[in-house]
């Protein structure tokens, strides 16, 4: 008898999946109908992110994350960040410098 | 001789997660770093260009979205897969699975037939341009991850299920991990869709 509440749990767990996959299906629909109407990139960058945030939250449970894998995931974002924008200074750092050969 | 892998399934009490799930997160920490390489060669290499193609004119935009949406929906399907485990019904299970392989199936077909082979046949590719380059390099190495989480799925399905028998806890651990695999590469097409397509 004390499993009938942990299997509807399980069950109300499983439809909230489907809600979130319908939500995020319909924001890649909104994305596709700002490009049609020819909106701003950004526009369709925000709600990737948006996309994103909720698929990590809900699909891949971070919401409820042990501390261990929050300390992680902030490690790899930091890491992240570097590997993005060092580069990125760097190269701009040398725009219109002449290559000595 | 079996030997006993200690925390596949039991909680450690130090991590307060077990390893199979922690093993997971420390890959896709890789995987955002190879990711992270690839895309900021894109933003270096788009931002230094004296000329771009105008991307959405060059791609499949109504394809790139039905990918998007097809991959968010094999998302939910294994997540479907990992609850019907939890609720002890494999048959749910098997359904499940086999509709996340097939979706994913859909996507490289889509991507292969409707994209990738016409472009080589207009004469696209990696040495057209920087963007081409790119495009076939972050969509290839994503294909792969891909095709990657179809064998696993398919291992599931095939050789790995007698686990199912033998030790429950632990095939539904790995099911959950397998899951956390194939989120991560859906996000990552979330990001790709707009960079490659519509920038």
């Amino acid at each position: 008898m004390t499993d009938v509440p942990k299997q509807e749990a399980k069950k109300k767990q499983g439809r909230v999946y489907w809600i979130i996959g319908g939500g995020l299906i319909l924001l890649t629909a909104v994305t596709f109908l700002n490009f049609a109407l020819g909106t701003a990139v950004s526009v369709a960058l925000l709600i990737a992110g948006l996309q994103a945030l909720l698929a990590a939250s809900v699909f891949m449970h971070l919401i409820s994350e042990k501390k261990v894998i929050y300390i992680l995931i902030a490690f790899t974002i930091l890491m992240l960040l570097a590997i993005m924008f060092l580069p990125i200074s760097a190269a701009f750092t040398n725009v219109g410098v002449d290559h000595v050969p | 001789m079996d030997i006993e892998i200690p925390y596949s399934v039991e909680i450690r009490e130090d991590t307060g997660v077990n390893n199979a799930r922690f093993a997971m997160w420390l890959f896709l920490a890789s995987e955002v770093m190879l990711f992270g390489a690839l895309f900021s060669s894109y933003i270096i290499l788009r931002a230094s260009a004296a000329s771009w193609p105008v991307q959405s004119e060059e791609m499949n935009v109504p394809v790139g979205t039905i990918n998007t949406a097809i991959l968010i929906f094999s998302s939910v399907t294994i997540l479907q897969a990992w609850e019907s485990l939890k609720l002890k019904n494999f048959g749910r299970f098997r359904l499940y699975l086999s509709a996340t392989m097939l979706l994913a199936i859909i996507f490289i077909s889509l991507k292969v037939g409707i994209e990738w082979i016409p472009d080589i046949k207009e004469g696209r590719f990696f040495s057209t341009n920087n963007f081409f380059a790119l495009y076939f390099t972050m969509t290839g190495i994503h294909l792969l991850h891909l095709l990657a989480g179809v064998v696993v799925n398919a291992y599931h399905l095939g050789v790995g299920k007698k686990m199912w028998a033998s030790d429950p806890e632990r095939f539904i651990s790995r099911i959950e991990v397998t899951g956390l695999y194939w989120h991560f590469v859906d996000l990552v097409w979330i990001f790709i869709f707009p960079t490659l397509y519509l920038m």
